[in-house]
C-alpha cells in the first residue's frame, strides 16, 4: 500500500522560481502554500529566499524548492541567478495592475530566450479578492498564456483561493517534462540502463556523488 | 482538498513532556509581552508514507492559564490577549531530513540543554530546551536511527553522516529497508566506525605533515572544561585540526588534508564594549555657546563606537552623527541652518505635491515612483507601534520618500529606502524636517548601495577581505556562491532586516561614527560569516543551503558579540605585518609604495624590523591614532 512498495518510487527534485513585479504577492503565495500563513503587512522581499514543500503525486514523490525573488526592476539583474536551473517558473501579476501584467510578458520573453522550452511556465493573476478593481481581463491573460504555452491561474493568497492548484498543476507538468527528457535520453543510449535522468533520483541507490543544486 | 494529499495515519512512538521552545525574537517590541520560551511536548511520531518525525507543540493547559485565548493553525498556535497576539511556531522535523544539530552553550551536568536542528535544505528550526535526561534520551533515540558525529572543529555542532560516513547532502524521503539495517549496524558501533575513518586520516597526516598541531586533549576538546560526554560515544578525535584545512574528496571515504598556510595575522584581541553615551557625558562636551570642538566630537564618536547612544539622546546625537548639525556650530547657527533647511524641504515637497492629476497622466516616471513608494509605505515596519495602523505616520513616510525622490531624482525610489527611513522617523518622532535631513545624511553614506553595480563591488570587497582573513572559507564559498549573493540584503540596507529595530539603531549609530576604519560594516558582515563558518563548511552547505541559513539568521544574531568580533578582526588587520594594498584600500589605510609587491607574497622574506600597522598608527597623532590608544588600553 505504501508508495515505497512500488517498483521504482522516484523522488523528483524540482526548482520553481517566482518572478513578477514588486508587490504582486509572490511572497504571500509561497507563504500561503507552504505555511498556510497570510500577512497583509508583509515586508518587501529584498533578497531571494526559498521554501521547500514535499508532495506525493500518484506514486511520485516531489520535492519542491520554491524560490521567492525580489520584484523591483532595480533588482532585475539578479533574476538569472535564481531562475537558472529552474524546472518551473511562476510568473505573477496583480489583477488590479496592468503594468504588472506587462512585466510578466517581459519575464516570459527572457525565460524563453535563456532557457528555451525546458522550463514549465505558469502565469498567475493574484489578488482576486480585489475583483472590483480588476484591470487585467481574464480573457486577455488566458489568451496570452496560451500563446506562450503557459497555464494560467487566478489566485487569492489572502483568501487561499486557487493556490494549491497552481503548484499541483505545475508539479504534474514538471514530472511529465522529466519523463519526456528521460525517454529522450533512453532513446539516445538504449544500451545503458539510464539511472540518472534529469533530476530523478532512484531511491534504491544511494548516489555516490553529492547532488548539486537543481539536478544531478 | 485533493485526495492525493490526504492526511496520513499517525502513531506516537515516544514523548517527552515539559520541553520548551525558545520564542523567536520579534523585530519590534510589541504591546503584548512575548515570553522567552513556551512549554510543550516533544514527540517522535511515525507517519504513514511520510516516515518518522520530531514534533513539538505547546501545552494547551499552559496557554489557557494565561489571560488569553489560543487558536490552532497549520504550523503554529496563535496566542492572543486584549493587547495583541503572537505566533508560537510548532516544530516538525522529519528525522531523515536532519542534517546537523547545534548544542548551545557550555554543557553543564544537570542543566537544561538547548538544541537547534538544521535540516537538509538548510532550515534552522526553533531551538528546543530539554532537561538533561530528556536530552540524553533524545540523542540515544536519534543515534539508533542516524549516524551522528561531533564536528571536529566545533564541539557544539553534531553532524549526521550517511552510511558511508560522509556528511549528508541529499534529501531522501525514506531509506529502503536494507539500508536502514545497515545504518543500525553502524549506529551500534559508531565509535569504531568514526575512528576507523579518522585513523585513515591520521595515518595520512603522519606521513604528509611534518608539524602536527599540538597537544592532545585530555577530556574532550579545545574548549577545555566543556564536557563532551553527554553525547555518548562521541569523543573528539585526539588531534586538533584547527591549523588544517580539509578538502572533501567524494571518491574516497575519508577526507584529504593539506596544510593551511598560516596567516600573517596576530591573534585576536578581546575587546570590550561600554555603556551607551549618557546625558551627563553629552552635556559636558558643549561649550557655553553650544559648540562641540573637534576634539570633543572625536571623543563623542569614540564613545558611540564603543557603546552607542542612550535612547533618550538619540534624537539629538543622531543629527550630529548624520551631518544635519555641524559639531562646531553654535546654538544660534544651528537654529539658522534649520530654518533654511526647513524652507528647502517645503520647497521640494511642493514641487511634487502640486503635480495635478492631468500632469500625472503624462508623467509616467513620476507615477511609477509614486506607486512604488505607496506600496512599500504600507508594508514597512507595520508591526512597530509607531506605524501600526497609524495613517498619519504612513502619510508622513510617504511624503518624506516622495520629497527625497525630488532631491535625488536620478536615483529614484529603490526598495529598501523605506527600511532605512523608519528608524530615523521613530527617533525624530515624526518631525518632517528633522527626519528628512537626517535621513538625507544617512542616504548620503549609503546611496551607492542602490546602484546594483556598486553594491556588487561591496560584495567583492567582502570577498577580498575573506580571502585574506580566511582563505579556506573563501575557497569554500567560491565553490558555492562566489559572488556572495547571500549577503546582498545585509549590505543593501545595512543589516536592517537581520536585527531587531532596537539593535539596528545601535548598530547604525556605531557605523555612523566612521570608526575604527572605513567600511567597518564589511567587517561586521565578515564577523557574522566567521561565526557561522563551521556550520556552513562542516555541513557542506551548497549555495541554496547557505542562502537559507543566512536568511534564517535574521533576529538571532547577537549584536554586541558581533561588534566585538568585528573590532577584534580590525585589530588583527592593522596588526598584520604586511597588509596587502587591496585590504588597505578597503579599510581606508594609506597605500604605501613598498607594499606594491603584494602580488608575490613571499612569506620567507618577511622583515622582522617592519613596524606593524598598529604601531605605525600609534606614532601618527591623527584621529585614528588617538583612537587606537584607546583601543589597546581596553584589550
Amino acid at each position: 500500500m505504501a508508495a515505497s512498495a512500488v517498483a521504482s518510487p522516484r523522488v523528483h527534485d524540482f526548482k520553481v522560481v517566482l518572478l513578477g513585479e514588486g508587490c504582486v504577492g509572490k511572497t504571500s503565495l509561497v507563504l500561503r502554500y507552504v505555511e498556510n500563513k497570510f500577512n497583509e503587512k508583509h515586508e518587501s522581499t529584498l533578497q531571494a529566499s526559498f521554501l521547500t514543500k514535499k508532495l506525493t503525486i500518484g506514486n511520485r514523490r516531489v520535492n519542491l524548492s520554491i524560490w521567492d525573488t525580489a520584484g523591483q526592476e532595480r533588482f532585475h539583474a539578479l533574476g538569472p541567478i535564481y531562475y537558472r536551473d529552474s524546472n518551473g517558473a511562476i510568473l505573477t501579476y496583480d489583477i488590479t495592475d496592468d503594468d504588472s501584467f506587462q512585466k510578466v510578458k517581459n519575464w516570459v520573453k527572457e525565460l524563453k530566450k535563456m532557457l528555451g522550452t525546458d522550463i514549465m511556465l505558469t502565469i498567475i493573476g493574484n489578488k482576486t479578492d480585489l475583483e472590483k478593481q480588476r484591470n487585467v481581463s481574464v480573457e486577455t491573460a488566458e489568451q496570452y498564456a496560451e500563446s506562450v504555452g503557459a497555464t494560467h491561474f487566478q489566485t487569492s493568497a489572502k483568501l487561499n483561493r486557487g493556490v494549491e492548484e497552481v503548484f499541483l498543476d505545475l508539479s504534474r507538468r514538471m514530472i511529465e517534462q522529466a519523463d519526456k527528457q528521460d525517454a529522450e535520453k533512453r532513446a539516445l543510449s538504449p544500451s545503458s540502463r539510464s539511472t540518472a535522468a534529469g533530476n530523478v533520483v532512484l531511491l534504491e541507490e544511494t548516489p555516490a556523488a553529492p547532488i548539486k543544486s537543481g539536478c544531478c | 482538498m485533493n485526495s492525493e494529499l490526504e492526511k496520513p495515519e499517525v502513531t506516537v512512538i515516544k514523548c517527552w513532556d515539559a520541553v520548551n521552545v525558545l520564542m523567536p525574537k520579534l523585530a519590534h517590541s510589541a504591546a503584548i509581552a512575548v515570553p522567552e520560551k513556551v512549554i510543550g511536548s516533544l514527540s517522535v511520531v511515525s507517519k504513514e508514507r511520510l516516515g518518522t518525525s520530531l514534533e513539538w507543540s505547546p501545552w494547551k493547559e499552559a496557554l489557557l492559564s494565561e489571560d488569553g485565548t489560543y487558536a490552532e493553525q497549520v504550523n503554529c498556535t496563535m496566542f492572543s490577549t486584549k493587547t495583541g497576539s503572537y505566533r508560537i511556531p510548532h516544530v516538525s522535523i522529519d528525522i531523515e531530513d536532519v542534517k546537523c544539530f547545534k548544542v548551545h552553550g557550555d554543557e553543564v551536568d544537570g542543566a537544561p540543554v538547548r538544541l537547534t536542528f538544521i535540516t537538509n535544505d538548510g532550515t534552522s528550526h526553533s531551538t528546543l530546551e530539554l532537561d538533561d535526561m530528556g536530552y540524553q534520551e533524545l540523542i540515544a533515540f536519534l543515534q539508533e536511527r542516524l549516524m551522528i558525529e561531533r564536528s571536529v572543529k566545533d564541539p557544539h555542532l553534531c553532524l549526521v553522516r550517511d552510511r558511508r560516513g560522509r556528511q549528508r547532502r541529499q534529501d531522501l524521503y525514506d531509506i529502503p529497508n536494507q539500508s536502514a539495517h545497515f545504518l543500525q549496524r553502524f549506529a551500534k558501533s559508531p565509535v569504531t566506525t568514526a575512528f576507523l575513518g579518522l585513523s585513515k586520516v591520521h595515518s595520512m597526516l603522519m606521513t604528509a605533515v611534518d608539524v602536527l598541531a599540538p597537544p592532545m586533549m585530555e577530556d574532550g576538546g579545545p574548549h577545555g572544561a566543556m564536557d563532551t560526554h553527554r553525547i555518548p560515544d562521541f569523543q573528539l578525535p585526539p588531534i586538533s585540526m584547527n591549523n588544517l584545512q580539509t578538502t572533501s574528496n567524494d571518491d574516497q571515504d575519508f577526507e584529504v588534508i593539506s596544510i593551511k598556510p598560516p596567516l600573517e595575522l596576530p591573534p585576536r584581541h578581546t575587546v570590550h564594549r561600554r555603556a551607551p553615551l549618557t546625558a551627563t557625558e553629552w552635556k559636558s562636551f558643549f561649550d557655553s555657546e553650544g559648540r562641540i570642538t573637534d576634539e570633543h566630537a572625536a571623543e563623542v564618536k569614540d564613545i558611540v563606537f564603543r557603546g552607542g547612544v542612550d535612547v533618550s539622546l538619540r534624537k539629538e546625537v543622531w543629527k550630529y552623527l548624520l551631518g544635519y548639525y555641524d559639531w562646531n556650530a553654535t546654538m544660534e547657527e544651528r537654529r539658522g541652518k534649520r530654518e533654511l533647511l526647513a524652507a528647502d524641504y517645503y520647497r521640494m515637497k511642493s514641487q511634487w505635491s502640486t503635480i495635478s492629476p492631468e500632469q500625472e497622466k503624462r508623467f509616467s516616471i513620476w507615477r511609477e515612483r509614486k506607486d512604488l513608494i505607496e506600496k512599500d509605505v504600507h508594508r514597512t515596519d507595520r508591526n512597530h507601534p509607531f506605524f501600526e495602523g497609524k495613517s498619519a505616520a504612513l502619510k508622513v513616510m510617504n511624503e518624506l520618500l516622495m520629497t527625497y525622490c525630488m532631491l535625488n531624482f536620478d536615483l529614484g525610489y529603490v526598495q529598501g529606502m523605506s527600511d532605512l527611513l523608519t528608524p530615523v522617523m521613530v527617533i525624530m518622532e515624526g518631525d518632517e524636517v528633522d527626519t528628512f535631513w537626517t535621513f538625507c545624511g544617512l542616504m548620503d553614506s549609503i546611496t551607492h548601495n542602490f546602484d546594483m553595480e556598486k553594491l556588487m563591488k561591496e560584495l567583492d570587497h567582502l570577498s577580498t577581505l575573506m580571502k585574506y582573513l580566511d582563505p579556506s572559507l573563501k575557497r569554500y564559498i567560491d565553490a558555492n556562491d562566489p559572488k556572495l549573493y547571500f549577503c546582498f540584503r545585509w549590505l543593501l540596507v545595512h543589516f536592517k532586516r537581520e536585527f531587531s529595530f532596537e539593535d539596528v539603531m545601535r548598530l547604525w549609530e556605531v557605523l555612523w561614527t566612521g570608526r575604527p576604519c572605513k567600511n567597518f560594516h564589511l567587517l561586521v558582515a565578515y564577523a557574522i560569516l566567521d561565526t557561522e563558518k563551521n556550520t556552513l563548511v562542516e555541513n557542506k552547505f551548497s549555495s541554496t543551503e547557505i542562502l537559507r541559513h543566512i536568511n534564517d539568521l535574521a533576529m538571532t544574531i547577537n549584536l554586541e558579540k558581533t561588534l566585538e568580533l568585528a573590532e577584534s578582526i580590525y585589530l588583527q588587520l592593522i596588526g598584520a605585518e604586511e597588509l596587502p594594498s587591496s585590504i588597505r584600500k578597503i579599510i581606508g589605510l594609506p597605500i604605501r609604495q613598498e607594499s606594491s609587491s603584494e602580488n608575490s607574497p613571499s612569506r620567507s622574506s618577511r622583515e622582522p624590523s617592519k613596524a606593524t600597522e598598529s604601531q605605525r598608527l600609534n606614532k601618527t597623532a591623527g584621529s585614528p591614532g588617538a583612537f587606537e590608544d584607546h583601543v589597546f588600553e581596553s584589550s
